[in-house]
């Protein structure tokens, strides 16, 4: 999941960056948007603007998922500011959807408990939950997306973990 | 930003993330950390996934390299791109535009020969106002000397406006081989003669002795100071030149009163004399109306010179010995055509006015762009935490 396409200068194989990261990037996306249809169309805006600037990404400064991931968190927190823009309504509809379809299987208290918790964690701290449990980031990559120390991120991760677990004993 | 170091994690933490990662590729975890690992897995289970039909047009997308995003919005990219390449250009365009304008203006390149010392162009003709005298009293004109040159024709003046009279002078300090300073006190004359003026007094000198030189006293008239001063100048190196200009205006009224007054009394005594009927009488109104006449002869005598100190501008040119490159081969920019070691000066004027014009932009742009260097990582981080913002909305 963590190939590395980068060579020099420039994402030299784009399609094998898109091959291992399009369900994450979408899986992460979803979670901040909360809302399929809008995780789908700002999935796509992050590639597309990947691939258009491409050539800029440096080796140096980060692996070519956390450049991704980068442009990616942009392109999401524009569309939430847009939306709280033109829609004044609370920006986190609930949609069930987008946490899987095939919930019907897999239902359980367990499960039950973790989703009410994830939902019941800070925004900021949800979306690091979803770059490390969804996306499958490292925490050197965290930090590159979040322009942070790895520290910080662990610390952050940490804390959100402990929060989490507390919530799921709770609702248990 | 990653300035501040933060603490490393304690160790209980640093294995319980440890703990995760390995929950995440399916190693072995502590066992004091399983129920995080299966937290870990849990959560691994609510991930979000993709539509297949999603996928599926993504996946076409990207093969065909956007192709159909960029066929959909093709005006809006290539306007965007229109409009950037010119921005992108425009600055650095309108700093060359501004630097050469600059140095081209400053260095006097469009200046008559880029020189200083050369003569000025009859561009700055505002030539004296030689107004026409005021019917000061009858036969005014008729007194006036032969031998004195005619009068300029008096430049129109816009009706209602205050007519000023305005006495001008100029020196002008020539440098010329020594053998050619006769020569050239020659050629001043005829200039001199060639605008309507004369020469009021000269002095030449010539030959190897250190008094050698010339020193002329001319009268031009004043409406063509100007272009006499250029031509005179064009006859040899130009060392110095002044030109001075005086209100005489008040000069003119006390004469005009004492005239006014000699002619009322003059035509006074006249009637007084043909009434008159004794000898004595008679001799006694004659004797005042000739006082009476001096008077006259005198107040018109004054306005007269006054209108010629207006009319002509007195011009006293002094030729030096000088080397003889500073001659009149041209060379100096004082006359003669543009040569090639006048073009050789413009060009190091213009270079040294851009040099110049550069340094002061240097000094705007440097610490501009210092400036902004210094606040882009500040701007940055606003602009991080302004998108983040979104998060919490």
């Amino acid at each position: 999941m963590n190939r590395r396409v980068g060579r020099s200068r420039g994402v030299t194989d784009f399609e094998a960056l898109y091959r291992s990261s399009r369900d994450d990037v979408y899986a992460y996306v979803a979670t901040l948007m909360r809302d399929r249809y809008a995780a789908e169309d700002v999935t796509a805006q992050a590639f597309e603007r990947a691939y258009r600037k491409r050539a800029s990404f440096r080796p140096g400064r980060g692996s070519p998922r956390a450049w991704l991931f980068g442009i990616a968190r942009n392109a999401a927190l524009d569309e939430l500011r847009r939306r709280a823009r033109t829609t004044p309504v609370a920006a986190e509809p609930a949609d069930d959807a987008a946490l899987g379809p095939d919930d019907e299987a897999e239902t359980g208290a367990r499960r039950l408990a973790v989703r009410a918790a994830l939902h019941s964690l800070q925004p900021r701290e949800r979306e690091l939950v979803a770059l490390k449990f969804f996306a499958g980031l490292s925490n050197a990559e965290l930090a590159s997306v979040l322009g942070t120390s790895e520290t910080n991120v662990g610390t952050r991760l940490h804390r959100a973990i402990h929060k989490l677990r507390e919530a799921c004993h709770e609702t248990a | 930003m990653r300035l501040r170091r933060d603490p490393d994690p304690d160790p209980t933490t640093a294995r319980e993330l440890e703990s995760l990662d390995a929950a995440l590729e399916g190693r072995s975890v502590d066992p004091r950390d399983e129920d995080l690992a299966e937290l870990a897995v849990a959560l691994r289970a609510e991930r979000p996934e993709p539509r297949p039909e999603f996928a599926l047009d993504l996946d076409l997308r990207v093969r065909e390299g956007f192709g159909t995003a960029a066929r959909s919005a093709p005006a809006a990219r290539s306007a965007r791109k229109a409009a950037a390449r010119p921005w992108r250009l425009a600055l650095p365009a309108a700093a060359l535009a501004f630097i050469v304008a600059t140095g081209a203006v400053t260095s006097g390149v469009f200046d008559s020969g880029g020189d200083p010392s050369s003569p000025q162009p009859p561009l700055a003709l505002d030539e004296p106002p030689v107004q026409r005298e005021a019917q000061e009293g009858a036969g005014d004109s008729a007194a006036a000397p032969a031998t004195s040159p005619p009068l300029p024709a008096p430049p129109r003046v816009a009706p209602g406006a205050r007519e000023r009279r305005q006495e001008r002078a100029a020196t002008l300090t020539l440098a010329a081989p020594r053998d050619r300073i006769e020569e050239t006190a020659d050629e001043a004359i005829r200039v001199t003669d060639r605008h309507g003026g004369f020469v009021l007094s000269s002095s030449v000198s010539s030959g190897d002795d250190s008094e050698a030189g010339a020193a002329l006293d001319l009268r031009v008239p004043s409406e063509r100071l100007q272009r006499a001063l250029a031509d005179l100048s064009e006859l040899a190196h130009v060392r110095a030149r002044t030109q001075d200009t005086r209100d005489i205006t008040a000069a003119f009224t006390s004469p005009r009163r004492r005239l006014a007054d000699a002619l009322a009394e003059r035509r006074a005594l006249l009637r007084q004399l043909a009434r008159a009927d004794t000898p004595n009488e008679t001799a006694v109104i004659r004797a005042r109306l000739r006082a009476a006449n001096r008077r006259i002869d005198r107040a018109q005598a004054e306005l007269r010179r006054l209108r010629e100190r207006v009319a002509f501008s007195a011009v006293a040119v002094t030729i030096e010995p000088g080397s003889a490159s500073a001659g009149t081969d041209g060379n100096d920019g004082s006359g003669g055509g543009w040569t090639l070691g006048d073009a050789l000066d413009d060009a190091l004027g213009v270079l040294r006015a851009l040099a110049g014009a550069t340094l002061v932009a240097l000094a705007v742009l440097v610490p501009a762009g210092l400036l902004a260097a210094a606040a882009w990582p500040a701007y940055r981080l606003w602009l991080r935490r302004r998108r983040e913002r979104a998060l919490e909305m």
